[in-house]
């Protein structure tokens, strides 16, 4: 995969000082992927997507575009396209002006250069606005028009910077769609940094957790999901209840809140979702059954979510259909069941 | 009384203090120095102004403050602005401590200031010699008492005002649109170009306009740097007044450095004005 | 500066609080018979800073001592001095004016003096140093003369026309026509070369020799820095600076002219309505006391007017005795100081 690799991050390290903001980040992008660099504040994504774009120097490894050794490139002949969180256009320049940009940079003839502006806006629908400086505009035309400014370049890769955290959440969701329509059209290889799991699960092929520095998981959104690599993953990608398994009184596995589970490995840490539990209002016994109190009950629109407090202080997540808000009131005894298909144990920890 | 009426009668409560004294002790004395420079002959006469109009000597000390202002602007835009652009960039802890060593010279009295140049500009002082030995100047040479000197001393002394100036324009422009400009194919000096000093253009033009009208206005350096043989505006001001007493003439003289400072910072605002609007 | 020589000549010297001396009153035993003026008071103007100390000390202090009569001292610069005089002429605050730019004249033609009860030693100040009606009378002058350094120049310059000799090409600083003493030399010049007050073209012609080549200063403040770099070795100043310099270790002599030695005069006038003209002739007779007209010597540098003072060598030397003097019309000069100034700006003052 590597030799073919668009993009190709090796080793990538950044220090500050004493402070590790990178630490050995290896990633390959392939031609036309999209790739989300997922993780909270701090964890040094935004650090790697600046040292690709050659805002920041690494401290160690290396960066190679279509195999071609880069780190040392300076940033404005990198080929790369970039949208950034601000957005970051140029308030005393149009529209146009700002979407010609770079091909001003590049020497690019006048009459190809209005007519690839030209084609940019009428694809990014900002038709009309063409004259007006970025102050004139909505958030959304200015996402657009920072958009715009950075693929009518066609560069090598796309680098995505947070490009929807500054709209609401209704022009959020249809933006990402569009954007993610955009860039299968073109094969526009794209490193797209979010701390969104939702919008990094939404439009990306894989998806890079990163945690601390580190990169904890890389893959498709649904491994990611089904089969987190470390704790981390398994509380940052949606909600999880976590089991602590090891070997009971009984030869089976117990949790370490005392709870006997059925799963098919051996001591681990497991992985329970919350839509995988079953609620049921006459007790059960033996493994992968608990009862407890069903403590809230929250209407999600397509479903519930519900709270239930075990005896042992554990409160443990449940979803379910919306009929179970039908069948349960808060307060009420409960029982919570699952098979052990649904138990997914951790590799590490 | 509605709460509107009431608070814009706090407002103007809380600015009267202000305000008057503004116009006891500002627009006042100027009104009194427009009506003295038209007093000669008595009671309504242009004379004082003829006669510094119509005499070269005069405008060519006009010319002279017009050029010392320039070319100390010219140096301070110079080298303030890199300096303030580094200040604004830096990403050390240390860069506001740098900013207020900046400032020093503003600590020191006019006065001291241009003695220690004195000591640096006599023949035998430091930099003089530094001149001499470089071989550019003949070997008597000495920085006292010459335009440079007085620019060199003065710009020294603006320089900071500058800086402060530009350092606070600069740190309000987000650095992403400097890497915005590189990542669409702008070197970094093309980037500092179309988009820093494109959009710094009030900063730089605050700081050069408040450079330029110290500059022509300044005294002590210039008589003390510049010596007997520096013939500037605000040096033959205060000749007039206080060794000569004619007082209309001083007043004609600095009502002229007043109204050329006003349609300097005029024009220099509108041509900066038009550019901006080309930008759009 | 038209008015008011000591300030632009000495440099603003802090003026210390009046009346200092005048907290004590005199001891009683001072000899009731003796004590004339007692249970009086005279105001007096002073010129400040060191001077004023050492006559209170040497005058005022002895003066009450001897007759009872309290003095006190203002400082005042003398234009100062001279638009109070006017101002106060009803009804006088100050009795005894002392000024060094030339306003007793000014005030004595504007009715504003009162002859003076001539003291014991009055009779020893040369006639052109007072007023034949007794009006007023110098105590002190400020003698002006050539400097020059002694190490640098063997031959010690005696004329004005030695600033246009070879060898001090390059090597002259001057006072911008501003300063007092910027304006005596270009009349000393015109002297020397057959002008005067009244025709002064040949003073700026002679200056305009040497102007190319010379530093033109303006504070009194740079005389020493000059001196000390070693550039310039000689200039037209007062011998009180050469003194000055002399006792900083810089090797500066002064020497008298003899076209003459121009000169600034301190002088005492009484306010015409004031009552203690027999005090203030006190006073002024014990500023003329040939011991206090020495120590004035020594420690200001101000020379002596009274003829019967005898000056140890070393003080004598940066001073012009009252016969060397070399006497200007300074009414002319000041009616004359704007036109100079004008011509000297674009004529001496350039590039």
């Amino acid at each position: 995969m590597n030799e073919a690799a668009e993009l190709d991050l090796q080793g990538l390290v950044r220090r500050y000082g004493s402070t590790v903001a990178v630490a050995r980040m290896d990633l390959a992008v392939a031609k036309g992927e999209l790739v989300a660099l997922l993780g909270p504040s701090g964890c040094g994504k935004t650090t790697t997507l600046r040292m690709v774009a050659g805002f920041v120097d690494p401290s160690e490894g290396r960066i190679l575009l279509r195999g071609r050794d880069i780190t040392r490139v300076p940033a404005h002949k990198r080929d790369m396209g970039m949208v950034f969180q601000s957005y970051a256009l140029f308030p005393h320049l149009s529209v146009a002006d700002n979407i010609a940009f770079g091909l001003h940079r590049r020497g690019v003839a006048k009459a190809e250069v209005a007519q690839r502006v030209a084609r940019m806006v009428a694809l990014l629908k900002l038709d009309g606005l063409e004259a007006r400086l970025p102050r004139q505009l909505s958030g959304g035309q200015q996402q657009r028009v920072a958009v715009g400014r950075a693929l009518v370049i066609n560069p090598a890769v796309v680098l995505l910077d947070e490009p929807f955290s500054n709209l609401d959440a209704l022009l959020r969701e249809g933006t990402r769609i569009e954007l993610r329509r955009l860039q299968t059209e073109l094969g526009l290889t794209t490193l797209f940094v979010t701390h969104d799991q939702a919008e990094a699960m939404a439009i990306s092929d894989r998806i890079a957790v990163m945690n601390q520095g580190r990169l904890e998981q890389l893959g498709t959104p649904r491994e990611v999901y089904e089969r987190p690599a470390t704790r981390f993953v398994a509380g940052f990608i949606g909600r999880a209840n976590l089991f602590e398994a090891k070997p009971g009184a009984g030869g089976g596995l117990v949790s370490e809140d005392g709870i006997p589970l059925d799963a098919a490995g051996g001591a681990a840490t497991y992985v329970l979702r919350p839509e995988r539990v079953t609620l049921v209002a006459e007790p059960a016994d033996g493994a992968n059954a608990v009862s407890g109190t069903v403590e809230v009950l929250s209407f999600l629109g397509n479903g519930v979510q519900a709270v239930l407090r075990l005896p042992g202080g554990r409160a443990l997540l449940v979803e379910g259909a919306a009929a179970l808000a039908d069948r349960f009131r808060p307060g009420a005894a409960a029982t919570a069941r699952w098979t052990p298909a649904d138990l997914t144990a951790i590799p590490q920890v | 009384m509605n709460s509107s009426a009431r608070r814009s009668l706090v407002a103007a409560g809380l600015l009267a203090p202000a305000a008057l004294l503004f116009a006891l002790l500002f627009v006042w004395p100027q009104f009194r120095l427009l009506g003295l420079s038209f007093g000669n002959p008595a009671p309504f006469g242009l004379a004082s102004y003829e006669r510094f109009l119509g005499d070269s000597y005069y405008l060519g000390v006009l010319a002279n403050s017009l050029a010392l202002g320039a070319c100390v602007t010219v140096v301070c835009l110079v080298l303030g602005f890199p300096l303030a652009f580094l200040l604004a960039r830096a990403e050390t802890r240390w860069a506001g401590l740098l900013l207020l060593l900046t400032t020093f010279p503003l600590w020191v009295s006019a006065v001291v200031r241009s003695f220690a140049w004195m000591v640096l500009f006599y023949r035998g002082g430091t930099i003089s010699r530094l001149l001499q030995g470089s071989g550019l100047v003949p070997p008597d040479f000495q920085l006292l008492g010459t335009f440079s000197g007085v620019v060199i001393a003065l710009a020294q002394v603006l320089l900071p005002i500058m800086i402060l100036t530009l350092y606070a324009v600069i740190r309000g422009i987000d650095r992403d649109l400097e890497h915005a400009a590189m990542s669409l194919g702008a070197a970094p000096v093309v980037a500092l170009w179309l988009v820093t000093i494109r959009l710094a253009r009030g900063g730089i033009m605050a700081g050069s306009l408040l450079v330029f009208s110290l500059s022509v206005s300044a005294f002590a350096t210039p008589s003390m740097v510049g010596g007997a043989r520096a013939h500037f505006m605000a040096v033959t001001i205060y000749e007039q007044t206080l060794e000569l007493l004619d007082w209309p003439f001083a007043a004609a003289i600095s009502a002229i450095l007043l109204a050329i400072s006003l349609a300097v910072a005029l024009t220099y605002g509108r041509l900066l004005g038009e550019g901006r609007e080309e930008a759009r | 500066m038209r008015q008011g020589h000591v300030s632009a000549r000495f440099g603003r010297r802090t003026a210390l609080a009046a009346g200092m001396g005048a907290a004590a009153w005199p001891l009683l035993g001072g000899g009731a018979a003796a004590q004339q003026f007692r249970g009086r008071e005279i105001v007096a103007t002073a010129f400040g800073g060191p001077s004023q100390d050492l006559i209170q000390r040497m005058v005022f202090d002895k003066v009450q001592q001897q007759t009872g009569a309290r003095g006190t001292q203002t400082p005042l610069l003398s234009a100062q001095a001279f638009a109070r005089m006017r101002a106060e002429a009803q009804a006088p605050q100050i009795d005894l004016f002392m000024f060094s730019g030339g306003q007793e004249r000014a005030a004595k033609a504007d009715g504003l003096t009162q002859p003076i009860p001539p003291g014991r030693n009055f009779g020893n100040v040369p006639a052109h140093l007072k007023d034949a009606e007794g009006h007023y009378i110098a105590w002190g002058l400020v003698t002006e003369g050539i400097l020059y350094r002694t190490d640098k120049v063997a031959t010690p310059p005696r004329s004005y026309k030695d600033f246009f000799k070879p060898e001090f090409e390059g090597k002259i600083a001057f006072p911008h026509i501003t300063n007092g003493y910027g304006t005596d030399f270009l009349v000393m010049l015109a002297k020397t070369f057959g002008g005067d007050e009244r025709n002064i073209g040949p003073g700026f012609d002679a200056m305009k020799r040497i102007a190319p080549r010379a530093t033109i200063f303006r504070a009194a403040a740079e005389v020493q820095t000059l001196f000390s770099t070693g550039d310039i070795w000689i200039m037209p100043y007062d011998g009180a600076s050469a003194m000055r310099s002399s006792a900083m270790g810089i090797p500066v002599g002064y020497s008298v002219p003899e076209e003459g030695a121009p000169y600034v005069t301190l002088m005492g006038c009484v306010a015409r309505r004031s009552r203690n003209a027999d005090i203030a002739s006190a006073i002024l007779d014990g500023h003329l006391e040939p011991d206090v007209q020495t120590a004035i010597a020594q420690q200001i540098g101000w020379a002596p007017v009274n003829t019967a003072t005898q000056l140890p060598a070393d003080v004598a030397k940066f001073m012009a005795p009252t016969d060397k003097l070399a006497n200007l019309d300074r009414d002319l000069i000041n009616a004359s100081r704007p036109a100079w100034t004008e011509r000297f700006n674009r004529e001496i003052a350039t590039r």
